[in-house]
This record gives structure tokens, C-alpha cells and sequence, in this order.
């Protein structure tokens, strides 16, 4: 997948945490430093002109080199020079910087739908250890796989997950929205997130069924 | 009151099954060394059995209780003075005044068991907590559930709790911030009697906090004690209430009702 990083860096777009991530591991190699300055100070560097510049293999240049045109930070042109073909590549941008909404990364947005209808489901394979508190759970051990291949998960719960789940409805009576379950658990809505958090990581787990 | 039973008995006839033992111990160890060893052997049992009569007094306060610990060691005392009299009448020491120990405390033993007053009531207080629900749905789950809120202060609660252990109602644990009321059958009660099971978690519960927040947590094998398969959620929720009005009542100063509304179900009285 490729990163469009003009649009990015004129505001057009934002940028995922995928690519910020591959970003850095770029720029966390010991010789990018170097080669940033190759690519900022030629026109234009063919993968063995730069590995043999910065004594690294053939390989390792155009690893790093195919990688930041992946990610559109450099150009890739192929060039025939009565040899067999290969790539020239061109620094795009000179500026470069990462810039993460880490808002995106709630599970449903930061204004995520607390609507839907939840319940606990049927037949969950899940035990939720109480709290010392006793009015709240304080983890939930899940248990995936059959005979010997089952495993054993331990969620630890944050007071307001471990509130949220206390109230959750039992299988097959009355489903609440997630908006009505925090209410009834006097959990205030700055902790959606984090609920929503647990919903769907429980949901994908079959603890919790949502319904439609 | 006709009503429609909604729980299983649990071991009716367990209470029978003691007895039973301590008489095939008896014509046993009669049959091989004779009937005063039998006798002494006899009563050395009873004196041992009375100390869980002494104990469970102790830790519940129901003097029905010290009542049966002493027909036990009266009887005990009966067995062991007893034998050298077999022979030589003259001998009898205070075996008369035994007999009539016995025979006393023996009657006042009955008049309790009869009137419900030895029996751990767990299963009443199931009764009662199903009483109301009619809907069914196999939709158990082992976690505890919120229950509903009432209000109460410390000295209500502090006599609350003294009302249900002594009554044997609930076995009560004392947390830092609620008392949990758990609800053991006839049967179930000696582990946590004798300090051998001191966590409650895998029983059946009903939990009071000092803010008045409610929760209960019922296990699978006292949910299978009902016959049919009750809505899980209506029960839990009964069964809170059910804690609830007890509260009411016992803040009222109206334990007696209590007690009618269990005697009223008409449950073995035995076991």
C-alpha cells in the first residue's frame, strides 16, 4: 500500500499509525542518517551507487531505498543505460515529519456510536474475577481453543471496564446500549473509549454479543 | 398459603444417615467386644459430635444449638456411667440424673428441629427468591450481578446480620466496605462452620455494602436446585430483593415476619 506523502504533507490527508510506524523504523537505522544526506545532496542515487558509498550490501540500499518509495518519500525512476534496467531514485520532499491523531485509534472514533445493544453471551467461556471492592470486576479470564490447544487469556480491567462489565445484562435478557450500561454503573462518558475498548476487544472474543 | 414448590429438596433424608452409623458403630463394636465397650464407644462419639454443636453455637449464637450440644454430652455421659451398672446395680453413680438430662434435652432438641429452628434456611430463601418468576430461558452465568440499593446504617446493618446468623439464615462474612450473606444448604454449612472454607466465592451470595448497593452472585449447582429453568437475571434480581425486604423488616423491628414468611412455605423441617 502506498503512502500518499505529498497529500499528507500539504494537509490533504492524515497519516495512519502504520505508516508513521514504518516511517520511523527508517529513520531508526543506523546509516539513514547517512543516506538521507546521499539522497539529499545527489540529483538522483541508484541503490549500488549508494551501498557502495556507504559500504553497506546491495541489498540493504535497496531495501531502504524501495521502502521510502513506498512510502512516497523518495521517486523511483527506471533508467536504461545500454546495460539492463535498473532505478534511479530522487528525493521528494526535504521536509519530514510525523504527525499522529492518536484520537483515531479509539476503536469506534472519538465519537464512537454508544448505542448499540449489548448483553453478555450465551454459553460465554469467560470468568470474571470480582474485585476487592466487590462492587466492580478487576479482570476477566477467557478460555479459547479445545482440550489441549485451549489457552487461557487474563484481561485486567480498568475500575470503569470492571464497573461496565459488572452491569453488563446476562445472556438473553434485555440488551442495553453501552451509553445506558455506563449510566447504571455511574460511569462518566469521558471513559468511552475505554469501555468501547473492552467492548469490542470481548465482542471479537464471543464474551459479549452485540445486537443488531 | 398454597404455593407451587419451585426448588428440589437437597439430600432429604440425609439427617436420617447419621444415625444410622452411629447404631451400625454401635452393634458392631457390641457384637466384638461387648456392650460396654460398645457403650463407652458410644458415648466417646457423642461427646466428639457435640463439640460441632458448641462450635456452630458459638459462631451463630443460636442457643438451639447449645441445646442439642448438651442432650449430646448428656447422652455421652449417659453411655459412659451407664455399663458398671449392667452388673452390679448398686453402681447406677449419676446415670438417673443422665437419663433424665437426656429425655429433657431430647424433648427440647424435637420441639426445635419441628419448629425449623436447626436448619440452615438457604433453601427457603431460594424458595421465596423464586416465588415471583415465572419466565424461564436457560440463561445462567457464573459472575455476580448488581441487585438493587437500598439504604442503611451501620447499627441496622450490625443488627441485620445478628438476626440472619443466629437464625441461620446466611453465613455472614464481615468485608471492609459490605457484609456478603452466603446462602449454604442443609449440609453445606460445616466447612465454614469449622474455619475450613473461608472463601465464599464459588457459593451462592447476596452482598450489602455500606452505600446500600445489592449483589448477588448465584452458583450453577443452586441454580439447577430450582426444577424448572428460571429466567437467571429475574432470579438473581428476586433474590436481592428478597435480602432487601428481609432488611426492611429487620430495621422495622419486624424480624418475626421473617421468620413466618419461611415458616410459611412449609419446607421439610429435617436435614
Amino acid at each position: 500500500m502506498r503512502f500518499d506523502y505529498s497529500r499528507w504533507d500539504k494537509g490533504l490527508d492524515s497519516m495512519d499509525f502504520s505508516t508513521a510506524s514504518r516511517i520511523s523504523s527508517f529513520l531508526a537505522k543506523d546509516y539513514a542518517e547517512d543516506f538521507f544526506k546521499l539522497l539529499v545532496n545527489y540529483q538522483d542515487i541508484s541503490a549500488s551507487e549508494a551501498a557502495s558509498r556507504l559500504g553497506l550490501h546491495i541489498r540493504t540500499a535497496q531495501d531502504f531505498l524501495e521502502g521510502l518509495a513506498e512510502l512516497g518519500i523518495v521517486d523511483k525512476k527506471e533508467v536504461h543505460e545500454k546495460k539492463r534496467p535498473y532505478f534511479r531514485y530522487t528525493l521528494d520532499n526535504y521536509k519530514l515529519s510525523i504527525d499522529l491523531d492518536l484520537s483515531e485509534l479509539s476503536p469506534s472514533g472519538p465519537d464512537g456510536s454508544l448505542t448499540m445493544l449489548i448483553r453478555e453471551a450465551v454459553n460465554a467461556r469467560a470468568n470474571f474475577s470480582i474485585a476487592r471492592s466487590g462492587d466492580c470486576f478487576s479482570a476477566v479470564t477467557i478460555w479459547e481453543g479445545e482440550g489441549r490447544e485451549r489457552e487461557e487469556r487474563r484481561i485486567s480491567l480498568t475500575t470503569p471496564q470492571g464497573k461496565f462489565l459488572f452491569h453488563l445484562p446476562f445472556p438473553k435478557s434485555k440488551p442495553l446500549s453501552i451509553e445506558e450500561i455506563m449510566e447504571k454503573a455511574g460511569i462518566s462518558l469521558d471513559y468511552a473509549a475505554e469501555i468501547q475498548d473492552i467492548v469490542d476487544e470481548l465482542e471479537k472474543r464471543e464474551i459479549i454479543e452485540i445486537i443488531a | 398459603m398454597f404455593f407451587e414448590r419451585k426448588t428440589k429438596d437437597k439430600n432429604q433424608w440425609q439427617f436420617i444417615i447419621y444415625p444410622i452409623g452411629v447404631m451400625g458403630i454401635f452393634f458392631g463394636i457390641g457384637s466384638f467386644f461387648g456392650l460396654p465397650a460398645a457403650f463407652y464407644v458410644l458415648g466417646g462419639v457423642f461427646i466428639l459430635i457435640s463439640s460441632i454443636s458448641f462450635i456452630t453455637f458459638w459462631r451463630t449464637q443460636n442457643v438451639g444449638f447449645l441445646v442439642v450440644a448438651l442432650f449430646q454430652v448428656s447422652v455421652g455421659l449417659l453411655c459412659i456411667s451407664a455399663p458398671p451398672a449392667f452388673d452390679d446395680k448398686s453402681q447406677l453413680g449419676l446415670t438417673p440424673v443422665f437419663i433424665v438430662t437426656t429425655y429433657a434435652s431430647m424433648i427440647a432438641v424435637f420441639y426445635l428441629a419441628i419448629n425449623r429452628r436447626l436448619k440452615w434456611r438457604g433453601q427457603e430463601v431460594f424458595e421465596l427468591a423464586a416465588l415471583p418468576v415465572e419466565d424461564t430461558g436457560n440463561n445462567y452465568t457464573a459472575r455476580p450481578r448488581p441487585a438493587g440499593q437500598t439504604e442503611v446504617s451501620r447499627t441496622e446493618m450490625i443488627r441485620f446480620v445478628n438476626f440472619i446468623t443466629s437464625n441461620l439464615i446466611a453465613f455472614v462474612f464481615r468485608e471492609e466496605n459490605r457484609f456478603v450473606f452466603v446462602l449454604p444448604l442443609p449440609g453445606d454449612d460445616w466447612p465454614y462452620l469449622l474455619g475450613l472454607k473461608k472463601n465464599y466465592l464459588d457459593d451462592t451470595w447476596v452482598a450489602i455494602d455500606f452505600d446500600g448497593n445489592v449483589s448477588v452472585n448465584i452458583t450453577e449447582e443452586d441454580y439447577l436446585l430450582f426444577k424448572q429453568d428460571l429466567n437467571f437475571d429475574q432470579v438473581c434480581e428476586s433474590l436481592g430483593n428478597v435480602f432487601i425486604e428481609f432488611l426492611e423488616l429487620s430495621k422495622a423491628g419486624k424480624e418475626s415476619q421473617i421468620i413466618d414468611r419461611m415458616n410459611a412455605l412449609r419446607l421439610f423441617p429435617l436435614g
